[in-house]
């Protein structure tokens, strides 16, 4: 049994308890066994008296009853009564002790030694018939056994007296043990039942608590307080087990939605594939109608280049042939690579485009250097920023507006320069246009060419090739950093 | 509320527990209380008295005198430092042959001493020699030696006491004094002939006018001296001092002076202490008591009976003296 159950604790109350009682009663019952042993012991002692007197009144009666008749049967029970009166003689008290019955008790027993003495000494006398001497010897011995008497009778009133005193004694303790003994029954009564009310709402308030818990559980609030209990009986074992019932219930509860959270996903990452799919058709669609187009455009330029030849427009001819030549090659994939040399011819043809259309408005210097003209660079890089000089930075000079396309080599870089003398840029207009450049933002509007451009080369080159935007206050300088040597490009 | 619950029924369970424990503790003590009431009465205690070298008897009549009291606590005390056992034999004062039979009964009993108080008539010599035959120590203790000679006696002297009584008397009537006195039941027939009347008369000699008017002896019992005291005071209206032989005597006349409304007319001169008469010395009814170290007496008499075991004969008469009793000083 262990002590710290709720069972073993209100047992081992319960036993206390009665143990006490038990206990109490054991000695009270003690004192009533002792009573009635006093009882017989008083009676014992009344009863020796009275057999010793007997004795003695037999031994006087043979001891005159020989001296008168000299008969061998009276000097038979003489001495058979006489031997028993010594034995009763010496059974009793032969010390000095401090004691009045003791005392009284070494009286007697000398007493009635010196009476069987003088009786025995006349017994001789009348044996030897000594008449005078057995006459006094019988006197002698009746004074003798008239003390014994005073001593027995004495004896008897003295223990009768002490006996009843003690009684007496007894008999007025015997209401406060009774008194003691209800007060003993009826405090244990009402520990007994303070101790068991202590121990039901012991019981019942951690069950009530957790009960309520059970029923916020069960109503599927799953994050309730489980109340604590530490105690080591059998209602702390249950509340704690209910507590990592609970936990455990929790945790299978967050792993239901975390795989829920996990399944939405995937299920929206199929979806996000599907529409891709969809937009890619979509895509491929367009790409066969742009396919489509360009063989269009380029058999009517061909046309228009046919018949300006047969009307001798000579100008009109070579418009349309540079024309077709750009369409030609703007339109191919733009993630492709071409050599510098490409790049440059493609920007001279879009300049003469330019120049037919604006004249002598805008100045155009294009220097690039030997080195660089076969090193290969992301396609259709140069003509985007020349188109995003005209069409924003010098859009509102009509004239004195200068445009330079510079191509060197730095080191292990080619650097390809657009700069142009109009408006500029500012520094938040700078860096907001790098950083949706980079992160893709594909938001139509002012420099979507310049957007373009930065981040073909930011993708292509996988972040190895640079674009700074330098704007010192008039007009923007793009400036291109490429490696001499790319990796994905064609060797 | 829980915890408020809890509080009260914690508070209930430590006091009905502390109740349970005293109760069980008071069931205890009383049941051992009975117990020992048995025990010690009629089974025996559980530590046996200790076995003394001798046992010796102390007779003394029956007489409820603070006298005797005070020479059975002398006797008792001084045995107990002695290691020797003292038995108390009590005989019928009114009963002259119940102090020889005593005495018969313990030479029977062949016990080692025998300490008797003898009026003056005793045959204290012929006990002295019986005693002796048996090998038993006898020591004779009384007021007065007895005429009949006695090798040791241990006493006090009523001459003594007449004269200290007598003193105190004229110290407050002088010549006016006009005496009643009241004797023991147990002494001469003829009161002139008593020693303590002689030591009154005595005492008196320088007064002339002072004088014994009357002079009787009380009958044995408590209430004699009532009676003895009722009788005088009526016989002779003219007596205005009391003196008293005992304390029981003391004690009942100044009961019939205090009835009849004489307090401060007669005065008491009366013997021994006892807590009555020092009461009644204190409230003024009696004047002095003429107090007897029966005490001392009782604790020589052991001694003499010790030193004749170790082989001194007890041979010598020992007397003790008085002292007086009377009211404190209120100032002191």
């Amino acid at each position: 049994m262990r002590q710290g159950t709720v069972r073993g604790k209100i047992l081992a109350n319960s036993a206390l308890i009665l143990m006490l009682m038990v206990g109490a009663t054991f000695y009270s019952g003690f004192a009533s066994f002792e009573l009635a042993q006093s009882v017989e012991v008083l009676f014992r002692n009344d009863l020796n008296l009275e057999r010793l007197q007997g004795t003695l009144d037999e031994t006087e009666t043979s001891f005159s009853e020989y001296l008168r008749t000299k008969s061998s049967d009276s000097l038979k029970d003489f001495i058979w009564t006489s031997t028993q009166l010594a034995n009763e003689a010496r059974s009793l008290n032969q010390q000095s002790i401090q004691d009045p019955i003791q005392l009284l008790q070494r009286d007697l027993s000398r007493v009635l030694e010196t009476y069987l003495l003088t009786a025995e000494a006349g017994i001789e006398a009348k044996r030897g018939r000594d008449i005078p001497s057995y006459a006094e010897r019988f006197d002698t011995a009746g004074r003798h056994s008239t003390y014994a008497r005073i001593l027995i009778s004495d004896l008897k009133s003295r223990f009768l007296s002490q006996s009843l005193n003690a009684f007496s004694q007894y008999r007025g303790l015997i209401p406060g043990v009774l008194l003691s003994n209800a007060a003993l029954v009826l405090a244990a009564a009402l520990l007994g039942f303070s101790v068991l009310l202590g121990y039901s709402r012991r019981l019942t308030d951690p069950l009530s608590r957790l009960a309520e818990a059970a029923s916020a559980v069960g109503r599927g609030d799953y994050d309730t307080t489980i109340p604590t209990l530490e105690s080591g009986d059998e209602i702390g074992t249950l509340a704690r087990t209910f507590s990592q019932m609970q936990r455990s219930v929790q945790e299978s509860f967050q792993d239901l939605r975390a795989r829920g959270e996990v399944e939405r996903n995937l299920f929206e990452e199929r979806m996000r594939v599907m529409e891709l799919g969809h937009k890619l058709k979509d895509a491929e669609m367009l790409a066969l109608q742009t396919q489509i187009n360009p063989h269009f455009l380029f058999n009517t330029l061909t046309a228009g280049i046919a018949l300006a030849g047969t009307e001798d427009a000579t100008r009109t001819s070579a418009f349309l042939e540079n024309l077709a030549i750009f369409i030609r090659y703007a339109l191919n994939p733009p993630d492709r690579f071409v050599v510098v040399a490409d790049e440059v011819e493609c920007v001279n043809r879009y300049i003469w485009l330019l120049r037919l259309r604006f004249g002598d408005r805008f100045k155009f210097d294009v220097q690039i250097a030997e080195a660089i003209l076969g090193v290969e660079v992301p396609a259709l890089v140069l003509q985007p920023l020349v188109e995003n000089s005209v069409g924003h930075g010098l859009a509102d000079r009509e004239k004195g507006g200068h445009i330079l396309v510079r191509g060197i080599r730095e080191a292990d870089h080619v650097v390809l320069t657009v700069r142009d003398n109009g408006v500029g840029m500012g520094a938040a207009d700078i860096e907001a246009t790098l950083s949706e450049a980079i992160d893709g933002d594909k938001t139509l509007g002012h420099g979507i060419g310049l957007k373009n451009v930065i981040r073909r080369i930011h993708l292509s080159t996988d972040g190895r090739g640079t674009v700074e935007l330098v704007s010192p206050g008039v007009g923007l300088e793009v400036r291109i950093l490429l490696p001499l040597h790319l990796e994905g490009a064609p060797t | 509320m829980f915890t408020t619950f809890r509080k009260i029924s914690w508070l209930f369970t430590v006091l009905f527990g502390l109740a349970l424990v005293g109760a069980t503790f008071m069931n205890v003590v009383m049941v051992g209380q009975a117990r020992k009431a048995l025990e010690e009465g009629i089974l025996g205690g559980k530590n046996a008295p200790p076995v003394l070298e001798y046992h010796v008897a102390l007779v003394i009549p029956d007489t409820a005198d603070s006298f005797f009291e005070g020479l059975n606590e002398g006797v008792l005390a001084s045995a107990a430092k002695s290691a020797v056992a003292i038995q108390t034999f009590r005989y019928r004062s009114s009963v002259p042959e119940d102090e020889e039979t005593s005495f018969q009964l313990c030479l029977s009993a062949h016990l080692d001493g025998i300490i008797l108080y003898s009026g003056p008539d005793g045959d204290l010599g012929s006990r002295q020699t019986q005693a002796r035959a048996e090998n038993v120590v006898f020591v004779p203790v009384g007021s007065l030696a007895p005429r009949k000679t006695a090798q040791g006696f241990i006493g006090s002297s009523p001459l003594l006491q007449g004269i200290e009584s007598g003193n105190e008397l004229t110290r407050k009537r002088g010549n006016s004094a006009r005496i009643g006195l009241i004797l023991t039941s147990v002494g001469e027939a003829s009161p002139p002939f008593d020693p303590m009347f002689q030591g009154i008369s005595v005492a008196i000699q320088s007064y002339p006018g002072a004088k014994i008017v009357q002079a009787s002896r009380a009958r044995p019992g408590i209430l004699s001296g009532e009676e003895a005291a009722s009788v005088m005071l009526r016989s002779d209206p003219s007596i205005n001092v009391l003196v008293c032989a005992s304390a029981p005597i003391t004690e009942g006349a100044a009961q019939v002076v205090v009835d009849q409304g004489r307090v401060g007319q007669v005065l008491i001169i009366g013997t021994d202490e006892t807590p009555t008469i020092d009461r009644l010395i204190d409230s003024g009814v009696i004047v002095a008591s003429v107090v007897r170290d029966s005490h001392k007496m009782g604790a020589e008499a052991v001694q003499a009976f010790v030193q004749e075991k170790k082989g001194t004969l007890f041979s010598k008469v020992v007397e003790f003296g008085f002292t007086i009793r009377g009211k404190k000083d209120p100032a002191k």
